[in-house]
């Protein structure tokens, strides 16, 4: 027995606080450390080491986080639903996405050029392993749109709706603020060329056919007295597009903005609260987290003054 | 069950306020979001994971203690969650499931991880920047309490992997021993001990933080942890 000939070691004491120990062994510690007060101190102290670790607050999950495996889960969704169809048949979350390219990758595996082989549920392995050549074109087909013309909604004027599908379809991806690649499959998500001829995007996802909204994470917490001025603010500097809205996101931000591509939405705050901000060129407004197009839940909106947005949304 | 907790269980299957989620939807069971998810609701999954996105992401940062391998595993947990929705087979708590995936995926991912550099090896070895010494006895203030953060996460560092994830667990987020078991995947007996283990290897480190706080953190201040108590849970 561990230190029972003099005292016990504070791991039996643990474990007789933690009630282990039973029996004569038992009652020979209990007897033990009520006539010692070295071994009563240490009990006292083991007491104090639980109290200590309850006493650290839980942690929030930070915002970009929060985005990045929202984006995540959105591009899950968009993989698994057919074109179209709002809800899937029940052939479900097993086999969701076999057969196509969507894959979040994070900032560590990309690092490291391999490919996710998380467990995750017990006894499971990925049922989708990553190619990480798939990335290269898709990157570079993401960047060309975003370099090369901008991403549609960040143009005043551009169509609300893009339907047709493109004859020659190609991946894209977005990215998160920490740099992990969603990368949708060509059924779902697709670059096209209208009449016009400015590029696009178009994606189908669980309720149809929609435009990108694409998502910042700017990390303003908008206040009721500033907002215009920050909202300004917001639209003169470069951005970093942190995701591409679900599809409700999507649909409620264009119910909000009468079919007006919005430049960006921004997942921040507003009196510290959390809140979509969603801005067109002439204004912009402040909606709850579970705005919807059938229930937009604006909370304020504010006009702005034309500003210069020729900085546009890159890639990180 | 430790009494003094303020962890919800595990086993219920309430809605806990989500927030960003469609319409009507926080109404909903954690079943019966699941049971929409496998029907095909793409939003359905989303308001699972914000309804307990900062319990999940506080098990996955403790045990991991690195925020940006907690992203990655809590991401990685997620979509497996997702996509393995229908091995999910209705015995547990939706919620004890979507813990045990990210304790799973959390510890994967330290597996896959360097070895570590930093040992305990007794008092004498205490690193400085750990044992924190001078601290005051009674913390009442932010800064006092960021001081306690730091020492306590500094110390659970020390800790073998799976010590730690069951003290995360039980000591720290406050779970029932039973329910840490669920979700560890071990037996309670393996989480007392694996508690009782951590807790002796953490006390030269925080034996300098007197326990006198009033009611800071995840849980009110106590007194001692009973052995009656913890063993019935």
């Amino acid at each position: 027995m561990r230190g029972q000939a003099a005292h016990p070691d504070a791991e039996v004491l643990a474990e007789f606080r933690a009630g282990l120990i039973g029996g004569m062994r038992g009652r020979r510690l209990a007897a033990h450390v009520a006539g010692c007060s070295q071994c009563a101190a240490t009990d006292a102290r083991l007491a104090e080491v639980s109290t200590a670790l309850a006493s650290v607050p839980a942690p929030s999950l930070p915002d970009p986080v929060a985005a990045r495996i929202s984006m995540a889960l959105a591009a899950e969704a968009s993989a698994r639903a057919p074109a179209g169809s709002p809800i899937a048949a029940t052939d479900h979350a097993a086999s969701a996405g076999a057969g196509n390219s969507q894959r979040v990758v994070t900032r560590r595996d990309r690092r490291h050029g391999s490919p996710i082989r998380g467990r995750g549920a017990p006894g499971g392995r990925w049922p989708r392993p990553v190619r990480p050549a798939m990335l290269v074109p898709a990157a570079a087909v993401f960047l060309l749109l975003a370099v090369g013309g901008g991403l549609l909604l960040s143009r005043p004027g551009a169509p609300s709706r893009q339907s047709a599908p493109s004859a020659a379809r190609a991946p894209a991806i977005g990215m998160s603020p920490h740099g992990g690649l969603v990368q949708p499959g060509p059924d779902h998500m697709s670059p096209t060329t209208p009449a016009n001829g400015s590029p696009s995007i178009a994606a189908s996802g669980a309720s149809g056919a929609a435009n990108l909204v694409v998502v910042i994470a700017s990390g303003a917490d908008y206040r009721r007295g500033t907002l215009r001025s920050q909202v300004e603010t917001q639209l003169r500097k470069p951005r970093r597009a942190t995701s591409i809205a679900s599809p409700s996101l999507s649909a409620c931000a264009l119910e909000v903005t009468g079919g007006t591509p919005p430049v960006f939405v921004d997942a921040a705050r507003y009196q510290s609260r959390p809140v979509y901000v969603i801005v067109t060129h002439l204004r912009a407004w402040v909606v709850g987290t579970g705005c919807t197009a059938a229930s937009p839940d604006v909370i304020t909106s504010v006009p702005l003054r034309l500003v210069s947005t020729g900085a546009g949304i890159s890639a990180p | 069950m430790i009494g003094r907790r303020k962890a919800e269980p595990t086993g219920t299957d309430t809605p806990t306020g989500a927030a960003g989620a469609g319409p009507g939807a926080d109404g909903l069971s954690d079943h019966e979001l699941l049971r929409r998810h496998l029907a095909g609701d793409s939003e359905a999954f989303g308001v699972l994971f914000t309804r307990h996105r900062d319990r999940l992401w506080a098990v996955a940062l403790r045990t991991v203690c690195d925020p940006e391998d907690a992203a990655d595993a809590l991401q990685e947990a997620m979509i497996s969650a997702f996509r393995r929705a229908a091995d999910f087979r209705g015995d547990s708590a939706v919620t004890t499931w979507l813990h045990r995936i990210v304790v799973n995926a959390s510890l994967d991912r330290l597996r896959r991880r360097p070895a570590r550099t930093v040992t305990w090896a007794g008092d004498e070895n205490v690193p400085e920047s750990v044992a924190g010494q001078g601290m005051p006895a009674q913390v009442t203030d932010p800064a006092g309490a960021a001081d306690i953060r730091l020492d306590v996460d500094a110390a659970l560092r020390m800790l073998p992997d799976h010590q730690r994830a069951a003290l995360v667990l039980v000591d720290m987020l406050g779970y029932p021993v039973a329910d840490a078991a669920e979700i560890l995947g071990v037996s309670a007996g393996t989480v007392k001990s694996r508690c009782a283990r951590g807790r002796a290897r953490l006390l030269p480190y925080l034996e300098h933080l007197r326990a006198n706080q009033p009611g800071t953190g995840n849980r009110p201040g106590a007194g001692s942890v009973s052995p009656q108590r913890e063993g019935g849970a």
